[in-house]
């Protein structure tokens, strides 16, 4: 055996030890270190929320006395009252939860019907379709909001909620997203199906649909953000106060405001309160869809 | 009445070739089981019944239907699925419920004709889980349960065995056979288990490469194997399968495999005359072979011990056509009752066989002869 | 037997009424999408490339063709060529910092300490702001008179720093808005690939003696590369597609300092009337997402190939 060849007296190498009291004492060092530079960072990208939150709260001269102003005095909530009043923030509100809940209904709508067909229907024809789906993630809205203008106005969508809306009624991410789901229900499922008498149409809403519960959360989570969040084409197409959206209505309010920030602030708060709390209720939708698998034992 | 008949029908994959020409008639309350290697059409005969794959040619009838074209849904049959194919979001009462929903049976009556079904298959305390919290077992059995429920006329079974744990398998197949004979329609198994087949089916079909083998009882296709693909492939330890050389003497057939020769009986050695063929394959099942005094030399090559009986691996002698070469020569297992004296590994012995056990095959068409 | 089935002929009619039957429900269900992105996606896209043709008069709206002259004008034209100019710039400077960033916090947050939820939603958080949201919250720090930054500059003695009104600052100040409102995505991203790296290569690194930073620049930076990599071309696509932060902020202003394409393409449609010649500078924007597109559809594509 090659042990024998090694002599005897050859000394062995003692590898550096640790006692244990120095590596408890090293590890919780580290982990203290960690906490420092975490929250050094969480500060920092709160700062732009907790100052906009801090702001709200000032009257004029008390917001010029630094660092006072990082503390707000006395917690005065009425500027919230205010800027309902002064503005149209509590219409805007409304529209935009209209408008996203409508774009979001109709995308998973449209999404669920076509990701169906590229999943589970031969056709000639198929794949020409499948291309043209692909070919619309190309071309992105901006290249298109001349001609889109145009096309609202000889519609008379101008300030309308179907100009809001329609546009956005499909979407090609959205069906490859559901497709895909579709696509990971097995075979024999369809057969199944098939045998226990349901055609097509029952077969989607009675087995593929909630298969790809994950997947639609996922995609109705994204569309909602993606919806309340647009900015270009809402400012193109409205110019009433009735049709206006949240993040238009921010952008009136700043303009006709300069004096008064803080109601300027708490209009930003205002308008940003409702994605924040969606967003921490369906987060764990959202992760799990885009985690798991459709289909399991 | 619901038999099924295969008339003439293929199915063509572009340039594949997935069912042949298949015809076949299944009466009324048969339990056939469609056997064969994977790949040779069975699943794909069985689609055809269920009317999940259009017949490229040819027509199905059930009932004496021409059903060819009726969509699956129409067809009067129900079918497990070898994955079980359980809707994995539907408790096992609304898998069971789900094909009476779809017509239109009224809630009050669904619920009790899945209670009846349940019942049936002891799965009264489950109905409320999801296939994800049952063992396979009894999944199995859901899917049984849910086939079961429309009362159909005719029963698809896709290898529904083969994700089972071999205890659970015998348990099952008993009870497939039981709930046939109670249920008294017609079943229609496919598996590429020959034990499987040989338990089960009143008949089988053996089915290769898109073609129809043989069909017939469990024993006649034992016994009768109608070619030599049948003949390897129905039977464990499978047959015994050796060439021969044919010797014309004084009108009779002597038949010469190594150094070893014996006489054809006389109404046999007509037949394979009449053939006119220089080889013939000879058939012997393992447990017809003899070890003692015979025709055939041999030397053993391993004995394999099961408890309560043996393997004995043989190499015939003179059939090891190049010398020095470790390929063996021409192997045949006996099959001995553990209480017969065994032999020793390397051990020179004798083989023999009684003459009405013999199994002749034309070796180029595969076809039988018989005397 | 009927071995030759007589009732071919009536078969063949079933079929392809079943076909047709098929293709009539596959119709009905993509009708809807088809309708929305011809309307909205390819009738536009194609209208967009002919209004590139011709020239509007800046007083009545009478459209002349023109053929390419625009197209050579727009691309030739100073004021079009800053934009692209300045896009580029905003590009080089959101998309490495914010990479850098998230995959930095990403790190960070990629280990197992008690509390480690919060950080994680906090360094998530500003998915949920807009880009008006997130341009108005930069006001409160870069604001002359009330912002953060200005209170604290003139605390110490100092003279406030016009951001947004100084062709220096704007893009910068600019760019700042922008990581930030694509930190949370970012991070999310990053972290989620992070979390895919098989945790048994680590543990052999250090079996091997491997520190922290080869660790880092081994193991985590080849393997990570192909989300960093794809994130890099979708930050830089979305880039492109800037368009809020400059509406609420700068207006395209200090001396165009900030007049990216999109906003160039907006302004000279509905602020100049010249519908011509901001569909010359769509197209221009179109090809340049095309390309990139077809560099993220390569890099989805080995993504599948490699195994993500």
């Amino acid at each position: 055996m090659a042990v024998e060849t090694i002599p005897a007296s050859a000394p062995r190498a003692v590898p550096p030890t640790v006692s244990p009291e120095r590596r408890r004492r090293r590890r919780r060092v580290r982990s203290f270190l960690n906490y420092v530079a975490l929250t050094i960072a969480a500060v920092v990208v709160l700062t732009p929320i907790y100052v906009t939150i801090a702001f709200s709260l000032q009257t004029g001269p008390q917001a010029l006395q630094f660092p006072g102003s990082m503390w707000p005095g006395e917690l005065d909530l009425s500027v919230f009252r205010r800027v309902f009043e002064v503005s149209g923030i509590g219409r805007y509100l409304f529209n935009s939860a209209l408008v996203a809940a409508l774009i979001t209904v109709g995308q998973v709508l449209t999404s669920i019907t076509a990701a169906y067909v590229f999943a589970e229907l031969e056709f000639k024809g198929r794949n020409l379709l499948f291309v043209a789906f692909l070919a619309t993630l190309m071309v992105p809205a901006e290249v298109t909001i001349v001609a889109n203008y145009d096309t609202i106005v000889s519609f008379g969508w101008l300030d309308s909620y179907q100009g809001l809306v329609v546009p956005f009624l499909a979407t090609a991410f959205g069906t490859f997203l559901i497709r895909q789901a579709f696509m990971g229900i097995p075979r024999d499922l369809r057969d199944a199906a098939k045998l226990d008498g349901y055609g097509h149409m029952g077969f989607l809403w009675s087995v593929a649909v909630p298969l790809a519960r994950p997947a639609i959360a996922a995609l109705s989570v994204f569309s909602f953000l993606l919806a309340w969040n647009q900015y270009l084409w809402p400012l193109l197409i409205t110019n009433d106060d009735d049709f206006r959206t949240v993040q238009i209505g921010l952008r009136t309010l700043a303009s006709s405001n300069i004096t008064e920030f803080n109601l300027v602030f708490a209009g930003t708060v205002v308008a940003s309160i409702p994605i924040f709390v969606l967003l921490i209720v369906f987060q764990k939708q959202l992760v799990r869809g885009l985690t798991s698998g459709a289909v399991k034992g | 009445m619901a038999g099924v008949s295969f008339n003439g029908t293929s199915k063509h994959f572009d340039d594949v070739v997935a069912l042949d020409q298949l015809d076949l008639e299944i009466p009324d309350g048969e339990f056939l089981v469609l056997v064969g290697p994977s790949g040779c059409g069975k699943s794909t005969a069985l689609r055809i019944i269920a009317g999940l794959e259009e017949a490229t040619e040819g027509t199905l009838h059930i009932g004496g239907v021409d059903v060819t074209d009726v969509e699956p849904q129409h067809r009067d049959l129900a079918m497990v699925f070898q994955s079980y194919a359980l809707y994995p979001h539907k408790t096992v009462r609304q898998n069971i419920e789900f094909p009476l929903k779809s017509r239109k049976v009224p809630p009050a009556d669904r619920r009790a004709e899945a209670e009846t079904a349940a019942t049936m298959l002891g799965l009264g305390e489950l109905m409320d889980r999801r296939p994800g919290q049952l063992s396979g077992g009894q999944r199995q059995r859901v899917a049984l349960a849910r086939a079961l429920v429309r009362r159909p006329e005719v029963f698809l079974m896709d290898e529904p065995l083969s994700n089972l744990d071999a205890k659970t398998r015998v348990q099952t197949r008993a009870e497939l056979s039981e709930l046939h004979a109670t249920l008294g329609a017609t079943f229609i198994y496919v598996t590429h288990d020959q034990v499987e087949a040989m338990t089960m089916g009143t008949r089988i079909a053996v089915l290769d490469q898109g073609r129809l083998q043989q069909v017939g009882a469990p024993d006649d296709v034992y016994d009768r194997p109608a070619n030599l693909f049948v003949a390897g492939f129905i039977g464990s330890p499978p047959m015994n399968i050796v060439e021969a050389a044919v010797e014309r003497i004084d009108g009779g057939i002597r038949l010469a495999i190594g150094t070893g020769a014996f006489d054809l009986p006389e109404s046999w050695g007509a037949a394979v005359s009449a053939t006119g063929i220089e080889r013939v394959a000879i058939g012997i099942r393992p447990e017809h072979l003899r070890i003692g005094d015979g025709p055939i030399d041999g030397v053993v090559r391993t004995v394999e011990s099961l408890g309560h009986e043996r393997h004995i691996v043989c190499e015939l002698a003179g059939t090891d056509h190049r010398p020095g070469d470790l390929v063996p020569g021409d192997l045949v297992i006996v099959r001995q009752s553990a209480d017969d004296p065994a032999p020793r590994m390397g051990e020179a012995i004798h083989l023999g066989a009684e003459a009405r056990h013999l199994h002749l095959f034309d070796p180029d068409s595969g076809e039988r002869i018989d005397p | 037997m009927n071995r030759r089935p007589v009732n071919d002929r009536a078969r063949t009619r079933t079929r392809t009424r079943r076909r047709w039957r098929e293709r009539g429900l596959a119709f009905t269900l993509l009708l809807p999408s088809l309708l929305v992105f011809g309307v909205f996606v390819f009738y536009p896209f194609a209208r967009t490339f002919w209004l590139g043709f011709f020239e509007t008069d800046p007083f009545g709206g009478r459209r002349t063709f023109v053929g390419l002259d625009q197209y050579t004008d727009t691309l030739t034209s100073s004021s079009f060529r800053n934009s692209l100019w300045v896009t580029l710039k905003f590009t080089l400077l959101t998309v490495p910092t914010g990479l850098a960033l998230g995959l930095g916090l990403a790190i960070l947050a990629h280990q197992k300490l008690r509390g480690m939820g919060f950080y994680r939603t906090v360094f998530s958080s500003t998915v949920a702001t807009s880009v008006a949201v997130a341009s108005l919250m930069f006001i409160s720090l870069l604001s002359p008179s009330v912002g953060l930054i200005n209170q604290a500059i003139r605390w110490f003695g100092g003279e406030p720093i016009f951001f947004l009104q100084s062709p220096g600052w704007a893009l910068v100040a600019i760019s700042a808005v922008t990581v930030w409102q694509n930190l949370g995505i970012i991070f999310i991203v990053t972290s989620a690939g992070l979390q895919s790296l098989p945790d048994d290569l680590y543990e052999s690194a250090r079996l091997d003696g491997a520190s922290a930073w080869s660790r880092f620049v081994d193991i985590t930076v080849p393997l990570l590369s192909p989300t960093l990599l794809f994130g890099f071309v979708v930050l830089t696509i979305t880039s492109f597609q800037t368009f809020g932060q400059v509406d609420l902020l700068t207006n395209g202003g200090p001396l165009e300092a900030t007049n990216l394409i999109v906003f160039s393409i907006f302004e000279t449609a509905f602020r100049d009337f010249n519908p011509g010649s901001a569909a010359a500078q769509a197209v221009v924007l179109f090809f340049i997402v095309l390309v990139l597109t077809a560099v993220q559809f390569k890099i989805l594509e080995r993504r599948v190939f490699y195994g993500r």
